[in-house]
């Protein structure tokens, strides 16, 4: 069975989409210790079994928010084997900063590139295949509400589950930026507690963004002296 | 191909908003000058410093008012040159402002006459002498009534660069 | 964290955001083609949006619906008015007896009426600001006014409470649930009642128009200026000084809705429903209080006379209990009585002077210079305006920030402010020479 979680903005179209593929039918609760709504349900595509987990709908992964603590908890803690983002194409710039940071994150991510035919009739042209190349995952147009792109999309969740491509989208942060994150990184790597948990970068470009989480989580450690001597 | 505007159009709009700009920002600089003088530099004489009918006599922030609508519509003159076609928003908004108060006001004269009508006596004598003249003449009543074929005008002008007909 | 911003040359998150932005530029612009189909929204965002004229026109259209609010309300209020006045005159008349007929024209009819008399300007307000909200030009102000509030300290998000709180502060607190960050939430919470309510205005009138004279005006609206300007400071001085409440504030985002012509119904039923809402919550209590204060004013029932001598009653022995706190500010024993009863709500406080002083509305003007000067009256209105919310307001606060420690803080604070404040225009104002 693979597990899967979905995520994306709010209004992107997310519960239409866990419902397609779910059937409609879930198991409704609440994240641990908190009042936010946790859907989880199933689906059987060409005889793999998937267990489907709704996150609450965020614009990006930082500490600031109890919603976007709960889905980037989820991601990193329970590493689910592929996560779908749903993008908004009629509003592509804002939608992708949470897809960069999932890859940031080195999720296993499937980009659901949702209303579509939005996007056209306010004349936009989508150039897909370029997009996946460049993102370097995965990306399937979909239009929620008349169900179009929904077996694509489960091929390629099935595909993504068995593959487990890393992609290789990197951001070039800048000269000093990046000589900070490899020192930063020579530094975590000290700590198996911390390497093995986390992708080493991303810890990195989070403490140098002053994550409250992150720094949380590094305090405890035995390397955080020298992480504290280089963030300042 | 986005439909654009007949260059005669926009230099209409132009001229007409742009003039009607002027009008407001000279009423609104008007007004604001009464009011600094009643306010803060004569405050209780009777007469205000500029004393046209209809020309409140300590309204600060309705001048300052009148000045912003007057700002925008005075935008209008970006569309005397060929140049970017969704400045008539400029027009088609200073004239929403314009209405806002112009409708504003006039609601203001009514409310007026009805809240002497109910003290009646001597406040209602007074009114009916002279005070419902100066309200009636608010100089942005009028005004409002004069932008309205601009209002018009551009609402046409919006609807063809938007696609939605002629 | 200075080092770094030194290093990279600006606060560290933003220059990561900003290089991650860079990079989907990059991949949007290759990836993306074709232009937006330009909409009647975008046309009028070009105006409403605009850099320089955007502040402007929503400072404008604020004015106008201020002065919707407050005069083309008038006539409909000034009607209540005179209908409870006539109604009070006839019971008074009419009633044989007489503690029966004080019950009924000067607590329940005098009761009733301060409270309606609220009921029109409060829901021309609604109306006004569901034409603001339906058409979809609140969240472009909204937006607009972000970007100041940003510098100011407070959230995007708390520009509608803040607005809302000029007609009564209990929307106004009550509409900080949109805000999604614990902290901002209580910090705008907080200065929520600095935004003048409606309630305060009489006082004001009534203050400012006795012993102001001409400079009335000015200072009716200096004290909105200056609960506004109050807001702007405290906020900032909490932010400064209070741990709890440092650190960032979240990204505003928000959805601009289409431009839509507002239908008749849907401003209707929104006006209505919030409406309704302050009654409820307002009416119970306002109409409660002035029957206390009525019953405190007229009590012992020997001692007054009937209600005549106002200085033998339980509010007199109150008030003169509580002159000595505020004599440095120059107020009398009806003043602080007065500010008591405020605490409960805030429109009693011109009805106490009334019964205190004896005296009908139109000689209420005179009766007033007699307490104040001008100096004593511009401090007082200002007492008025920071001073503890009223109870109602009290009680939403609690409410909304499920806290008795930061509903107790609310109240102490803007009672040591509005003393502070007071005592410095009595200060300064002696300093410069007046009475």
């Amino acid at each position: 069975m693979i597990r899967v979680a979905l995520i994306g903005n709010p209004n992107v179209g997310k519960s239409l989409i866990f419902n397609n593929l779910t059937g409609g039918r879930a198991h409704v609760g609440n994240w641990p210790g908190k009042t936010v709504e946790k859907k989880v349900g199933k689906c059987v595509h060409k005889g793999v079994e998937m267990e489907i987990v709704d996150l609450p709908g965020v614009y990006s992964l930082t500490a600031r928010s109890v919603d976007e603590l709960i889905a980037r908890d989820f991601i990193v803690e329970e590493r689910p084997d592929v996560v779908v983002d749903i993008v908004d194409a009629s509003n592509l710039e804002r939608n992708l900063y949470l897809t960069v940071q999932l890859i940031e994150l080195e999720a296993n991510v499937v980009v659901a590139l949702n209303k579509s035919d939005l996007a056209a009739d306010m004349g936009y042209e989508i150039d897909v295949g370029e997009l996946s190349r460049l993102l370097g995952v995965p990306v399937v147009p979909t239009v929620a509400t008349t169900k179009q792109g929904m077996e694509e999309l489960k091929d390629a969740i099935v595909k993504a589950a068995r593959e487990r491509r890393k992609s290789p989208l990197k951001i070039d942060y800048g000269k000093r930026a990046e000589a900070l994150i490899k020192r930063l990184e020579e530094i975590i790597r000290k700590d198996p507690m911390l390497s093995q948990r986390y992708p080493t970068r991303w810890l990195a470009v989070r403490l140098l963004e002053g994550d409250e989480d992150v720094l949380r989580k590094v305090r405890s450690s035995s390397v955080w002296p020298e992480v504290a001597e280089v963030i300042g | 191909m986005r439909p654009a505007l007949d260059p005669r159009t926009r230099r209409a709009l132009a001229i007409y908003g742009s003039v009607m700009g002027l009008a407001y920002v000279m009423v609104g600089l008007l007004e604001v000058v009464n009011a600094f003088y009643t306010w803060f530099l004569r405050p209780g004489v009777e007469e205000a410093l500029i004393a046209l009918p209809g020309l409140p006599a300590g309204d600060l922030f309705g001048g300052f008012s009148s000045l912003v609508v007057g700002l925008v519509l005075l935008q209008a003159v970006r569309l005397w040159r060929p140049g970017r076609d969704e400045d008539v928003a400029f027009v088609l908004v200073g004239s929403l402002l314009a209405a806002a108060f112009g409708v504003l006001y006039i609601l203001v004269f009514v409310a007026n006459g009805v809240s002497v009508l109910l003290a009646g006596g001597e406040e209602l004598a007074e009114w009916l002498a002279g005070g419902w003249l100066a309200d009636v003449l608010r100089p942005e009543i009028w005004l409002f009534v004069l932008v309205l074929p601009a209002a018009i005008a551009s609402w046409r002008a919006a609807r063809i660069i938007v696609g939605e007909g002629a | 964290m200075s080092r770094l911003r030194a290093e990279l040359g600006e606060e560290p998150e933003a220059y990561f955001v900003e290089k991650r932005y860079e990079l989907i530029k990059q991949i949007v612009s290759r990836v993306l083609k074709g232009r937006r189909r330009l909409t009647l929204s975008d046309l009028l965002d070009r105006v409403f949006l605009h850099r320089g004229l955007g502040i402007p026109i929503f400072l404008a259209l604020w004015w106008a619906l201020f002065r919707f609010t407050f005069d083309v309300s008038a006539p409909l209020s000034d009607a209540i008015d005179m209908f409870f006045g006539w109604l009070g005159d006839t019971a008074r008349d009419g009633i044989p007896n007489p503690w029966l007929a004080s019950f009924v024209a000067d607590g329940i009819c005098a009761g009733f009426g301060s409270v309606l008399v609220f009921i029109p300007p409060i829901f021309f307000l609604f109306f006004g600001l569901a034409i603001l909200e339906d058409s979809g030009y609140l969240a472009r102000a909204a937006f607009v006014m972000d970007r100041a509030l940003y510098k100011l300290g407070l959230h995007g998000r708390s520009f509608i409470p803040m607005l809302l709180g000029f007609g009564c502060n209990i929307p106004g607190v009550m509409a900080c649930r949109t805000i999604e960050r614990e902290e901002d939430r209580i910090l705008t919470i907080l200065v929520n009642p600095l935004m003048s309510c409606s309630a305060r205005l009489p006082v004001y009138v009534l203050i400012g128009g006795a012993v102001l004279g001409a400079y009335a005006a000015a200072g009716v609206y200096s004290m909105y200026i200056l609960g506004i300007a109050l807001a702007v400071c405290m906020a900032l001085l909490f932010r400064r000084v209070i741990p709890y409440f440092k650190g960032r504030r979240s990204m505003f985002i928000m959805e601009l809705p289409v431009y839509t012509r507002p239908t008749l119904r849907s401003l209707l039923r929104h006006m209505y429903e919030r409406g309704v809402l302050f009654l409820k919550k307002a009416g119970t209590i306002i109409f409660s209080v002035m029957v206390i204060v009525w019953f405190l004013a007229t009590h012992p029932w020997s001692a007054t006379a009937g209600g005549e001598l106002v200085e033998n009653s339980y509010v007199a022995m109150l008030g003169r209990a509580l002159e000595p706190l505020v004599r440095p500010l120059g107020f009398d024993w009806r003043a602080v009585a007065a500010l008591f009863f405020g605490f409960l709500a805030k429109e009693i406080v011109v009805e106490t002077f009334g019964i205190l002083l004896g005296v009908e509305e139109e000689a209420l003007t005179s009766a007033i210079a007699q307490i104040f000067t001008p100096v004593t009256g511009l401090a007082f209105m200002a007492f008025t305006l920071i001073y503890i919310p009223c109870v109602a307001t009290i009680g939403v606060i609690y409410r909304e920030t499920n806290s008795v420690k930061w509903t107790v803080f609310a109240v102490v604070y803007s009672l040591l402010l509005a003393y502070a404040v007071a005592f410095v225009i009595v200060s300064v104002g002696h300093a410069l020479g007046y009475p």
